[in-house]
Parts: structure tokens; C-alpha cells; sequence
């Protein structure tokens, strides 16, 4: 059973074709890589896929089960997980709250049964491995504003994981993070890999492309140019003028 | 989460006693028109505490929060003096009241986003003031609703204005406990994201819709109870207070005290009802007061008074530990877990 099935998918903007004839699966453990020059679609395929964009044509399936009409937050309670390309936290909440967002999403806990003071799930040790892995140490009562950005990008991560997501999208994890905090974020992504999850990873740094994925689909102008393993699309001649060409 | 119950206890607990003492020492050496004014401030609290929910944690702007309160107190003054329905149950069928209407309005008016859901909410209470009074049936019209009855609980009546402080002051304690309460649950977590990005909330399951439709029918609810409450504490209700005038002074309240933060929301109710009583040298300049206090808050407090006092303690605590918050790894998860 595939986590992730993605079949023709395609939008257009105003004429402008972002995405057309989209299609590939990722398997519970895989890491996906999606590439391509600015401008190619990537994160509009992952806003198809989330659902925040309704998709002209195509497909979505998350375990199997189809979920082009379904709403995002549909899609979050069915194990479909996402970061963004900046990004999204609670702007004015504390690390707390933030965190907690992600715990919430895995227990899918009534408004009343939590009013209540039914508890949740128990997160702490799975909070301080995913943190340990992550590298980071940050104080839970602090606002999320007096963090660095390398520190948002790896919690955003870390929140996702805690929702407990069969399938994680994530957009440009390296972008503005140095090298060490780097080595961190893709630690987490291989932690979560072996967890059985399914990842979509979008990224400009070639080396980490081809290190951590399993497979790539490569989009240019919004349609898809190749797909197979680091070896195969690194030595496809249409890739090679496309995007790596360019280098 | 132990440590988290011994502190609301020791609140509750202090809070009490505060109450004790105030109504034994300062209540009783009051004029009974100032003590009327106090518990008005402790029964628009309902209101402003729902305004708080909706814009403090949800991020909602609703500018027909006195509509639901006009409602519920028409409803509880027309059950009781029309039909004889006792105090208890009409005060609580006017909270009712205003929660179902909250609900047909909530559905209608959240689908639309900033500025024309806010215009809509103006149209309510536009709506709500004319329906006020000209519905002489219902609410009495030009002359109002009169003649409601006392409020019995355990064989005590609630007579005089000195009765009523403690039984209001003990229900607004209860009030910002449940409001503290709120913001540590899913629901209230879910407000936060909608409020702070709907993008996120709708990413990580939140039903931005529906969370948003709930806080405004809890908001409406609240409203409501203290609507009913407002009709028994005065026996006499005029639809000549629930206009748009009265709403944008509840903003001033919520905004005064500060939008985040519900112990400052209850300074800043009782602070704006008191003002003219403060300020009776200066009557006629009322407006003038209000309009400057608005202009010189949006300026230099946005955050309102609880936002000062809060950047004073991070200030402090940034001193004393001498490094940034967010750097230090001292609160661990399990601090804070409840
Ligand atoms: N909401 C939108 N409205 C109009 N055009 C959009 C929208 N989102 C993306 N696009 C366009 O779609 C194309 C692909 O964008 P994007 O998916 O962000 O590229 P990238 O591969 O760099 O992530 C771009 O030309 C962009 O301008
Ligand atoms: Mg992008």
C-alpha cells in the first residue's frame, strides 16, 4: 500500500499552466525528492497535495484512499503532514502551543473531551528525542517569535513529526540553515523514514538531493521531465539541460 | 500538571479572599449608585470576556457582541414579566437565547473573511437596535421592559446592589477561570491558529470554520447570561443601551485592558464604566476623554495594560538570567505540560 498517490494532477493560474500531468506514488519509508528550477511548480504540487489548492484536474490518494475532494484539514486528520517553504508557526503563541498543535493533530481529541481534562497521548520522550535528533534546545515557555529562523525551520519538522503523519511534505528545509543545522533537519528526515513514513522532499541543494533520496521526479515549466533514482535522473540528458545544465 | 492545579487553587483561593474584603471593606462605604456602576462593569464583563475569546485568542472582530447581550436580557425580562417563567430558568433561556442566534449568525458571517465579516457584525447590531425598539411586543418598545423579578437562590433574595457584588464577583472569578481554562485545551490551542495562520491551523486539522463558529456561539452564550443578569440585577431594561455606541465602548474596555489577557480585560471593564464617575468634574468632555484614550493607547499600548505589565516581567526575567528567551533550555516540555 502506497502512503502517497499522486495521478495526472494538474492547475492552471489564469492561463498559466503551474502544474499539468503530475503523477507518482511514494512508499511508507521512502524519501521522494522533487526538484526543479524556481518557478517549476514544486510548491504548488505541494499545495495541491495538502489541499490548500483545489486541483483542476487529477488525483489524490493517501493510502489508497482518495482525497482530491476532501478539505486540507481532511487531509492533516488522514496522516498527510507539510512544512512550508517559510515557515507557518503560531506568530504570537509560545514553543508550547506550537508543539502542542502537532500532538493535538495525533490525538484528535474532542473540544469537549479536552475541556474536560481528558489527556492526550503521553509525547514528552518522543518530544525530547525528535528535539535531541533536531539539535535543539529551546525554552517551551518562550514566544516562538524570539527564535532564529534555523530554529524555526527544524521545529516546524519536529512539529509535524508530532502529528504522527503516515505521509510529510516537506518545502526547502535548507533554506537559510548552516551546515551543521543542516545535518540536523536531514537526521530528522531519515529518523522519520525509518519510522515508515512517507516523505516529499523539495530542495535546491543538489548533494543533499541525491543523498538522501530514494527516488526524484523533476518538473520543469510545471510537467514532469523525469523520474527515477539519483543516478538515473542525474544522467538524464533532458534534466541535464533543464536544471542541473545550468550549474 | 500538579503544579499547574496548586496554582489555579492558590488563585481561586486568593481571588476569594480579595472578594471578602472588598465587599466588607470598601462595597459597603460606597453610594449605592457606585456600587450599581461596579456591578454593571462585572455583568458587561460577560460581554467583553466573550470579545475576548473571539479577538484575543480567535482573532475574530465581532461588533455585535451587545446585540446577544440586549437579546438575552429581552428574552429573560419577556419570560419573566409576560409568561412567569421564574428568574433561574428565564435568565438561563436568554443565554440560550442569544447562543441559537449566535449560531444562525456565526454560520452565516464566518464564511466571509476580514473587513466584510466585520461590516456584517455592524449590520447585526444596527439590525438588533432597531428590532430593540420598535418590537413593542417583545421588548416594551420606547419605554422599555420593567418590573422583573428578584433573583432567589437557596431562600436568599438579592435585593439591593450591595447583595448583588459578591454572587457577580464570584461568577466573574469563575469566568476568567474558565476563560484561563479555555486557552490550555485543544479548542483553545485551535483559536490560537486560526488567529495567528489559518494556513498552518488548516494544515495541521484545524476546521478553521467551525472553530471560529464555536468561540462565536460561546461568545454569544456568555453575552447572553449577562444580558439576563443585567435585566434581574436592574428590574428594568431600555433598549436605548444596547446600540452601537455601547459595543464600541466594550472595545475600549477589551483594548484598554489589554486584548490578550482576561484578568487585564476585567481591569479595563471596570476602569472605562468608572471613568465618568472618576472624571464627573469633566461630563460633558466624556467623549473627548474616550476619544484620546483610544488614540494614545493604539499608539504607545496596543497590547493595552496586561501587554505593558507583561513586557516588564519578560524584560525583568531577560535581566536576570542574562541571555535571550528561546536560548536557554531551562523549561523542558514538561513543565508546561497540562
Ligand atoms: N496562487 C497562485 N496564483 C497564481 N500563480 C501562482 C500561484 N501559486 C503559484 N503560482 C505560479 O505557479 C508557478 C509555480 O510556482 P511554485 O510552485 O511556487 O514554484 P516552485 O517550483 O519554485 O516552488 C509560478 O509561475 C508561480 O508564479
Ligand atoms: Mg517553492
Amino acid at each position: 500500500m502506497s502512503c502517497l498517490r499522486v495521478e495526472e494532477i494538474g492547475i492552471t493560474f489564469g492561463g498559466l499552466a503551474a502544474v499539468s500531468d503530475v503523477s507518482f506514488t511514494v512508499e511508507p519509508g521512502e524519501i521522494m525528492g522533487l526538484i526543479g528550477p524556481n518557478g517549476a511548480g514544486k510548491t504548488t504540487t505541494l499545495n495541491l497535495i495538502s489541499g490548500l489548492y483545489e486541483a483542476d484536474r487529477g488525483r489524490v490518494y493517501l493510502n489508497d484512499q482518495d482525497v482530491t475532494k476532501k478539505t486540507a484539514y481532511e487531509r492533516a486528520r488522514l496522516g498527510l503532514g507539510r512544512t512550508f517553504q517559510t515557515p507557518h508557526m503560531l506568530t504570537r503563541s509560545t514553543v508550547s502551543d506550537n508543539m502542542k498543535l502537532g500532538t493535538d493533530l495525533a490525538d484528535q481529541m474532542g473540544f469537549l473531551k479536552s475541556f474536560l481534562g481528558f489527556k492526550g497521548h503521553n509525547f514528552l520522550d518522543e518530544v525530547d528525542g525528535l528535539m535531541e535528533i533536531a539539535d535543539l534546545k529551546v525554552d517551551w515557555k518562550a514566544d516562538i517569535s524570539s527564535l532564529a529562523y534555523g530554529q524555526l525551520k527544524r521545529l516546524e519538522i519536529v512539529r509535524g513529526l508530532l502529528a504522527h503523519p503516515k505521509t510529510l511534505l516537506i518545502d526547502e528545509p535548507a533554506a537559510g540553515l548552516n551546515a551543521k543545522e543542516l545535518e540536523k533537519s536531514v537526521a530528522l528526515m531519515r529518523h522519520a523514514a525509518r519510522e515508515g513514513v512517507g516523505i516529499v522532499l523539495i530542495e535546491h541543494k543538489m548533494d543533499m538531493i541525491m543523498n538522501v533520496c530514494d527516488h526524484i521526479v523533476v518538473l520543469n515549466f510545471g510537467k514532469m521531465i523525469a523520474h527515477g533514482t539519483p543516478d538515473e535522473v542525474s544522467a538524464d540528458e533532458a534534466v541535464i539541460e533543464a536544471y542541473l545544465g545550468r550549474k | 500538571m500538579k503544579k499547574e492545579t496548586l496554582r489555579v487553587l492558590l488563585f481561586a483561593l486568593s481571588a476569594l479572599f480579595a472578594i471578602v474584603l472588598l465587599d466588607q471593606l470598601v462595597i459597603t462605604n460606597l453610594k449605592n449608585s457606585q456600587v450599581n456602576i461596579i456591578n454593571v462593569a462585572l455583568i458587561f464583563f460577560f460581554c467583553v470576556s466573550g470579545m475576548y475569546l473571539l479577538l484575543g485568542l480567535g482573532g475574530v472582530l465581532s461588533l455585535c457582541s451587545v446585540t446577544m447581550l440586549g437579546l438575552g436580557a429581552f428574552v429573560c425580562g419577556f419570560l419573566n414579566t409576560k409568561l412567569n417563567v421564574p428568574i433561574p430558568a428565564a435568565m438561563l433561556l436568554g443565554a440560550l437565547a442569544s447562543g441559537v442566534l449566535a449560531l444562525f449568525l456565526g454560520l452565516l458571517l464566518l464564511k466571509l473573511e476580514g473587513p466584510c465579516f466585520v461590516f456584517g457584525t455592524i449590520g447585526v447590531t444596527y439590525i438588533g437596535q432597531s428590532v430593540f425598539q420598535n418590537f413593542a411586543a417583545f421588548t416594551g418598545g420606547p419605554n422599555g421592559t420593567g418590573g422583573i423579578g428578584k433573583l432567589v437562590l437557596f431562600g436568599y433574595t438579592f435585593k439591593t446592589f450591595k447583595d448583588w457584588f459578591p454572587l457577580l464577583a464570584v461568577f466573574v472569578l469563575l469566568l476568567i477561570l474558565l476563560l484561563h481554562r479555555i486557552k490550555q485545551t485543544t479548542f483553545g490551542r485551535s483559536l490560537m491558529a486560526v488567529r495567528d495562520d489559518a494556513t498552518a491551523a488548516y494544515c495541521m486539522g484545524v476546521n478553521v470554520y467551525r472553530t471560529k463558529v464555536v468561540v462565536f456561539v460561546l461568545a454569544g452564550v456568555l453575552a447572553g447570561f449577562g444580558g439576563s443578569l443585567y435585566a434581574v440585577h436592574n428590574g428594568t431594561i431600555s433598549a436605548s443601551l444596547f446600540t452601537f455606541n455601547t459595543q464600541l465602548k466594550f472595545v475600549i474596555m477589551l483594548m484598554l485592558g489589554g486584548v490578550m489577557s482576561p484578568i487585564g480585560a476585567l481591569f479595563g471593564t471596570v476602569l472605562v464604566n468608572y471613568l465618568p464617575e472618576l472624571a464627573r468634574f469633566a461630563n460633558s468632555y466624556l467623549n473627548l476623554l474616550y476619544g484620546c484614550l483610544i488614540v494614545l493607547l493604539m499608539i504607545f499600548m496596543p497590547m493595552g495594560l496586561a501587554g505593558i505589565l507583561k513586557e516588564a516581567v519578560v524584560r525583568y526575567r531577560v535581566q536576570r538570567n542574562k541571555q535571550l528567551p528561546g536560548d536557554g533550555g531551562k523549561g523542558g516540555p514538561s513543565d508546561v505540560v497540562s
